[in-house]
């Protein structure tokens, strides 16, 4: 077996990464991504992409630490880099508050991200209704602009990039030999998999180029970020609630609870809604299936189930996806090696 | 009670603002009007990027440590009103940096989440080796000069463009104090030679992604000779350029390759920044603010003059402590001359 061709089916941020990762890792390898949505129409487009990790109960920690920081410190190094407006990651520093003392004062990713310390007395003075908090400096990345900036990496290693409603994953049989599924929620369908499942998210992207930190309540239900060209101003969580469409009440509420954190939000204009179902599961599911039916096999390896943790991980699972793509095509090759005559 | 306030950079308009705010109600008829020859957007407080920060070292005259204190608590007071944009205010966090170890500024309890940056924010910066981080407030001159104009027109309060060639000629015209706020410009009234021009030149870019201020510190070349990247409201300063008597109004393109050049450098996310617009101003330096009173004698009667100028490269950081103490001095003359008996409540 020569060239080993491999499907990467989704095009949000995992599709993308994973189909990078595998163009860099994977020797003499093909790499076609296939999905029906693109940049800017994925999950990942709506997202904030903020870099503070959400707990996976079914994941050890020490894995999501390695996942988080190596996501971290690739997007550092683009942020510190000429690239990083076109890839759009950007740093932020702001603040994690909580209005009660949360359980764990030090979250795992405390080294992770910058400067990481607890909030001071005159810090908390901005924050009347919360008695604790966090300052620290992280990472914001941008999907808008990062998925077109993987996009042209991809293409500029030799990737692929196809437009196709995929309803079976047998589809990709036998075009391609290896399959990577990083559909998302589309998993649910794709793959079988009850365990995941959509947690809406309606958010707000405004203007208000005056706010330069970000400020997050630890519940993680109302939170402003400060990106590049808006200000994205969230949310809700809605276990099971598929609805795209943006409901005008829910953004009443979203706006008032972000005004009373920040006042001048009341200044903010151009209000535009968004909506994203994060493709939730108790733990990311990365791992090997080999695919039988009959005499035919197809190694897939999946890649999904982020939740509300995709763009702060995705780079430390896409690495990892990588490595299992990778094992994939050495079992391949040693069953069929290139003929010799 | 006549009062002209000469000069409508931040000095002047917040001067005029603190003494109506104080005083108007005690006293009937205050009448306070502003002359000037440069209003917003053509002063030097529209081309401060107004990031608030003191100089590093301690004033050689311990008050003005205590207005720029006055300054920051003022303005930190508004944060959490809905105009604070309005205002041209907001929180801005950032680094100093610096080639090695240097002591912690006087101000550093007066800033929000004053501390040392840790080895791997250095790592942001290779030409640094140490370090702060702290939160502190930007704001943006002409923005506030805009806000201040608005309420001094509410509150009544005429502003005059003139030339103002004597403090005579204003005290003749009938002011009885005269409050003089001319910055730069205070040796054409009275020949002052402690107070020089310290031109800047900045260049203003559209780099949204850029939340942080950065400044840059060369304890050899001085203060505001090394780069420095302040982001304001909509479009980020740099800049870099301090040149002790140098009265050229005209943008030099040497300064400019050496702002773009420096700003790059340490920020190379900016090769992609459009610029916006490109500026001069000229600090008035002086080695300590010129705050005080003096009388003149007009013909039979007595003008007061109280100076307000020479606030250097820090006027938006410690301007309302200023306007405070002009307010004080003011309050004083209005004992002597038996205006008033008792202070304003709200003092």
């Amino acid at each position: 077996m020569d060239t080993v061709r491999i499907a990467a089916v989704g095009a949000g941020v995992m599709g993308l990464s994973t189909a990078v990762c595998i163009s860099k890792l994977v020797p003499r390898c093909s790499i076609t991504v296939i999905s029906d949505q693109f940049t800017p129409e994925t999950t990942s487009d709506v997202a904030a992409g903020m870099l503070i990790p959400p707990v996976y109960p079914d994941t050890p920690i020490h894995k999501q630490k390695q996942w988080f920081k190596e996501t971290f410190d690739h997007l550092f190094a683009i942020a510190n880099s000429a690239e990083a407006k076109d890839a759009g990651v950007l740093l932020v520093s702001g603040w994690q508050i909580f209005r009660s003392i949360p359980t764990e004062e030090v979250p795992f990713w405390s080294d992770v991200v910058l400067g990481f310390r607890n909030m001071t007395e005159d810090e908390l003075k901005k924050f009347p209704q919360h008695v604790f908090g966090q300052a620290f400096t992280t990472l914001k990345c941008e999907g808008p602009a990062y998925l077109p900036w993987l996009e042209k990496r991809l293409k500029g290693s030799g990737g692929l990039i196809l437009t196709r409603r995929i309803e079976d994953l047998w589809e990709l049989h036998p075009s391609f030999d290896i399959v990577v599924n990083c559909s998302g929620l589309g998993s649910r369908q794709l793959a079988g998999d009850p365990k995941i499942f959509p947690v809406r998210g309606q958010v707000l992207k405004v203007q208000a180029p005056w706010v330069k930190h970000f400020i997050r309540d630890g519940s993680g239900l109302t939170y402003i970020y400060p990106g590049i060209s808006n200000v994205t101003l969230g949310g809700t969580r809605q276990k099971g609630d598929w609805n795209l469409s943006p409901d005008a009440e829910i953004s009443k509420g979203i706006l008032s609870r972000c005004c009373a954190l920040e006042p001048s939000l009341r200044g903010a204009c151009d209000i535009r809604e968004k909506v994203g179902l994060r493709p939730s599961r108790p733990g990311v599911r990365l791992e090997k299936e080999l695919l039988a039916q009959g005499s035919r096999r197809l190694p897939v390896v999946h890649h999904y189930g982020h939740g509300s943790g995709g763009i702060a991980m995705h780079w430390g699972t896409a690495l990892e996806a990588a490595r299992l793509v990778s094992e994939c095509a050495q079992a391949l090759r040693t069953r069929a090696p290139k003929s010799k005559l | 009670m006549r009062v002209v306030v000469i000069g409508a950079g931040v000095i002047g308009l917040s001067t005029a603002l603190c003494i109506h705010e104080r005083y108007h109600s005690v006293l009937q008829s205050l009448d306070v009007k502003v002359y000037a020859e440069r209003f917003t957007p053509l002063t030097n407080t529209d081309v401060a990027a107004g990031l608030w920060q003191p100089y590093l070292s301690e004033p050689s005259n311990p008050q003005e440590a205590h207005w720029n204190q006055q300054t920051f608590n003022y303005l930190l007071s508004h944060i959490g009103s809905p105009n604070t944009a309005d205002m041209g205010l907001a929180p801005v966090s950032g680094y100093n940096l610096f080639r090695e170890a240097v002591p912690d500024p006087y101000w550093k309890d007066v800033v929000l989440g004053f501390r040392k940056l840790t080895p791997r924010e250095l790592d942001m910066f290779p030409d640094y080796s140490y370090g702060w981080f702290n939160t502190s407030l930007i704001l943006e001159g002409r923005k506030y000069l805009q806000w201040l104009t608005e309420r001094l027109t509410e509150r009544g309060v005429k502003f005059l463009l003139r030339k103002v060639e004597s403090f005579e000629e204003v005290a003749r015209g009938g002011a009885d104090v005269i409050i003089n706020c001319t910055g730069v410009w205070a040796g054409a009234l009275q020949p002052d030679p402690l107070l020089q021009p310290g031109r800047g030149q900045i260049i203003k870019v559209d780099a949204p992604w850029m939340k942080h201020f950065i400044i840059t510190h060369d304890p050899e070349r001085g203060i505001y000779k090394s780069p420095y990247i302040i982001p304001g409201i909509q479009a980020v300063t740099l800049g870099g350029i301090f040149q002790l008597g140098n009265w050229s109004e005209t943008n030099n393109i040497q300064d400019h390759n050496t702002i773009w050049e420096g700003c790059c450098r340490l920020e190379p996310t900016l090769k992609d920044a459009k610029i916006v617009s490109e500026c001069t101003g000229f600090r008035p330096v002086r080695p300590q603010v010129r705050l005080e009173r003096e009388q003149l004698h007009v013909g039979s009667s007595n003008t007061e003059v109280i100076h307000n100028y020479g606030h250097g490269g820090y006027g938006l950081t410690i301007h309302w402590g200023c306007a405070l103490e002009v307010a004080k001095i003011f309050g004083k003359i209005l004992e002597e001359r038996n205006l008033h008996r008792m202070p304003p409540s709200h003092l």
